[in-house]
């Protein structure tokens, strides 16, 4: 079994499936999206980051680095322990529905790891949800983790597999035949659409998921607003950001608009069909 | 100050119900007189010293009003009174009365929880909510009979005390903890302030202590010392009460006086206990983690090297600096060191008071709310330990320090985890939260702010109240008060029109923790450049 590296456990989220929820954030990521929110989660090995205003210059770098301007990102948790640290907030999530997501990167490149984590809690009913960006291996999905997952969060950028590429490095038909054959596996499925300026959030790109998903049968989607928290992450692990990412979050108003468009396009292939 | 009118949709209950049955009244009219109680009650404002308003600016009389709740046989007492009172607390929006919500998980129904946490989020501030089920069996250990103890009503800021039947001067000592953390630093002196002499024992020179324990030792001594002698005091003051103004008409609205033939003043209420308030909990539990952590357990600096960094205000000492304000263990992380340490401190501040007998034969009672005095106490401080500079502000209540607890379900679990039965006299736990600008997202919005609520009293949580406020929207009311004439804050314990503070009491509003109810996690602080 392959031990992930842990880069971060969010507290009681409210964004990432029902409730409040504990989001464990796996390293390692298949995809290289251009618009990455945590480019520090895209590498299966440890990171460092470094954040030039909290420096001090205090010059005692071969020490640990009390400031927070240096961080390593990444630490290993036995699937015991993990569990635990997700336990904190139970009491949470039972008052508002919520449970357990693993995130990523992808975590569902650790399919055995996930399964270890919540054996370790199944005696306690806990709602458990994937985020996927859609490539994994389906058999051993299906063999391993399939029946103790209550939700997936699956991610959609767009169907034009030779922009998929030139956005996140590979082709989505992986993605799109992991899409199908989860559908029909009766499992809930909620779509992921970034809103990513410049990118996914285009009339033509949006219509084409609209299609896609009314192809499925998938009436429940969530549509995510562009989050410029990325662009300064990628300057702390040392590397530079593609050039046109919007520096700006996708305000209300530009969110309502396209959010009201998918909705029409939603409704508009009804006629088409 | 606090003459509390107590559970007056309990007591007014009846009337209202007779009237509106025998058509003599209609709801609407019930509401604008309800409106005028609450004009009338906020009438009365106290007049007090100049420097009196430089520690309680912006106070009024806060009189408290507690709604909700369960009845003497353990039912449901919400009623259609309560509702109505939460109305007009909604479209009146003025400081006063201070409104107190009492919430039974299990008993009183989410309908009534949701409506509470609505009125919180429309007024901004009120009002304060309460767990039922610890407050009540906090009472009964105290000697309350179940009967009474489900009576209870808030008096003051947040004190708990069984309605009409307990004189419990709730604010009988306001005792600053600093106090004692500095005297255990310098031996027994506090240099800053009174320069060599010599004001408590003489503990021993804290750098020549091998162990955390003795470091407690000398701490606990230093404390008790102190305490010792604000009971002193306020026993002579409440002997010269006595001699000086018996209080007769108030011990007319009281039970207990007649049958004993007693004035209040005398021990004449059913329960007769004094309340003893508590600044810089937080502060002082932080410098205890940073003590234990940093000179004991991993030895990253000495105790001569903190204390001179304490003395020197952390100048050329800014990597310790760093390393106490990222590193060490803060009240309010979900950590294990800061829950022992802030687990202890109450502990032995409760069996401290529990063993002190008042003038008029009952118990003290440890409380953790602070009014301004957070603030002001705060900027007449120096350094501590904790990583707190000169004249920085004290935390407010029993809350963790600002900026300190970055995740918020780590912060309430933090302050629940702290034993209620220890804390009779009551807290102040003010959570401050992002407001919600995506009315989309209204219903996850309630939904998470009432499952941080349910989980926080599940897990023995006493009282939290609220601002819903950013940074900036307190900032932008602070440059131009005139724009703002009504804005209400929640203090710590009773609620203020914001311009009419002080200065260091805005800043502490401001610079509070704000936490966005999406992500849980406290929102970093833009910092002070307002232009």
């Amino acid at each position: 079994m392959i031990f992930p590296l842990v880069f971060d456990i969010g507290r009681a989220s409210g964004e990432d499936g029902p409730g409040l929820r504990t989001v464990v954030f796996l390293k390692g990521c298949p995809l290289r999206c251009l618009w990455c929110q945590n480019p520090e989660s895209q590498n299966s090995d440890k990171e460092m980051l470094f954040t030039r205003d909290l420096c001090i210059k205090c010059g005692n770098c071969d020490t640990e680095c009390y400031s927070l301007a240096r961080q390593t990102v990444g630490q290993y948790y036995p699937p015991v322990k993990l569990a635990e640290m997700i336990l904190r907030d139970e009491v949470f999530y039972k008052k508002s529905g919520g449970g357990v997501t693993f995130s990523g990167g992808e975590p569902l490149l650790y399919i055995e790891y996930i399964r270890d984590t919540i054996l370790c809690f199944h005696s306690i009913h806990v709602h458990t949800a994937i985020e996927t960006c859609g490539i994994f291996d389906f058999n051993s999905l299906e063999e391993n983790l399939l029946s103790k997952i209550d939700l997936f969060l699956f991610d959609i950028k767009t169907i034009d597999p030779i922009l998929h590429e030139k956005w996140t490095g590979k082709t989505n038909y992986k993605i799109i035949e992991n899409f199908k054959k989860l559908v029909e596996t009766g499992k809930e499925i909620l779509p992921r659409i970034p809103l990513i300026p410049g990118y996914t959030a285009s009339e033509e790109n949006l219509i084409q998921i609209a299609h896609f998903l009314k192809k499925m049968g998938i009436k429940k989607f969530e549509l995510l607003p562009y989050n410029p928290s990325g662009v300064e992450k990628w300057e702390k692990i040392g590397k530079s950001p593609p050039a046109n990412l919007s520096k700006k979050p996708l305000n209300q108003v530009e969110f309502s608009r396209w959010r009201d468009f998918f909705l029409i396009s939603l409704e508009s292939n009804k006629y088409n069909e | 100050m606090a003459m509390s009118p107590g559970r007056l949709d309990q007591i007014l209950y009846p009337f209202f119900k007779k009237d509106v049955e025998e058509k003599k009244i209609t709801v609407e009219q019930a509401l604008n007189i309800i409106g005028c109680l609450w004009f009338k009650i906020a009438d009365n404002t106290n007049l007090v010293p100049a420097s009196a308003e430089k520690l309680f600016g912006g106070a009024g009389s806060v009189p408290a009003v507690t709604l909700g709740g369960i009845d003497k046989d353990r039912h449901n007492a919400v009623n259609d009174l309560t509702y109505l009172m939460l109305r007009v607390t909604e479209l009146l929006l003025i400081k006063d009365p201070n409104v107190n919500a009492r919430y039974h998980q299990g008993i009183n129904s989410e309908m009534y929880r949701d409506r509470v946490a609505k009125v919180i989020l429309n007024t901004k501030a009120v009002p304060a909510v309460y767990n039922d089920t610890v407050n009540i069996a906090t009472l009964e250990n105290q000697g309350v009979t179940p009967e009474h103890a489900r009576d209870y009503a808030v008096v003051g800021c947040v004190e708990l005390n069984s309605s009409g039947r307990e004189y419990a001067s709730t604010s009988s000592i306001l005792f600053n903890l600093s106090a004692a953390m500095d005297l255990t630093i310098y031996n027994g002196k506090r240099p800053y302030m009174m320069g060599d002499e010599q004001i408590g024992p003489k503990t021993g020179e804290p750098k020549e202590f091998t162990t955390y324990e003795q470091f407690l030792d000398a701490f606990k001594k230093q404390l008790f010392f102190l305490l010792d002698r604000a009971i002193m005091l306020n026993e002579e003051f409440g002997k010269m009460h006595q001699k000086l103004l018996p209080t007769p008409l108030l011990s007319s609205f009281f039970l207990g006086p007649l049958d004993k033939g007693k004035d209040l003043i005398f021990g004449g209420a059913l329960y007769n206990s004094s309340g003893a308030t508590h600044v810089a909990f937080a502060d002082v539990c932080d410098s205890l983690n940073a003590i234990e952590d940093v000179v004991y357990n991993n030895k990253i600096f000495t105790m001569e090297q903190l204390i001179d960094a304490v003395k020197k205000n952390f100048t050329g000492y800014e990597n310790l600096h760093a390393y106490l304000k990222n590193k060490a263990p803060k009240y309010g992380m979900h950590n294990q060191i800061a829950e022992e340490n802030s687990r202890w401190l109450i502990h032995i501040l409760y069996e401290y008071y529990q063993g002190k007998t008042n003038y008029r034969g009952g118990k003290y009672r440890p409380a953790y709310w602070t009014m301004t005095n957070h603030a002001g106490l705060g900027k007449i401080g120096k350094a501590l330990p904790s990583g707190r500079k000169d004249f920085e502000l004290f935390s407010s209540g029993i809350t963790p320090a600002s900026q300190m607890a970055k995740d918020l379900t780590a912060a309430y679990l933090s302050v629940a985890k702290l034993d209620s039965k220890n804390i009779p006299g009551g807290v102040a736990l003010n959570m401050k939260y992002t407001p919600l600008t995506d009315s989309s997202q209204k219903e996850k919005y309630l939904n998470n702010f009432t499952s941080m609520i349910d989980g926080y009293f599940e897990n023995g949580g006493m009282q939290v109240q609220y601002n819903i406020y950013t940074y900036d929207e307190l900032k932008t009311a602070r440059k131009n008060p005139s724009a703002y004439p009504g804005l209400v804050v929640r203090v710590s314990g009773y609620s203020a029109y914001f311009k009419d503070l002080n200065d260091a009491m805005k800043d502490e509003l401001i610079t509070r923790t704000q936490y966005d109810l999406f992500s849980n996690k406290a929102v970093p602080y833009p910092g002070d450049n307002e232009d």
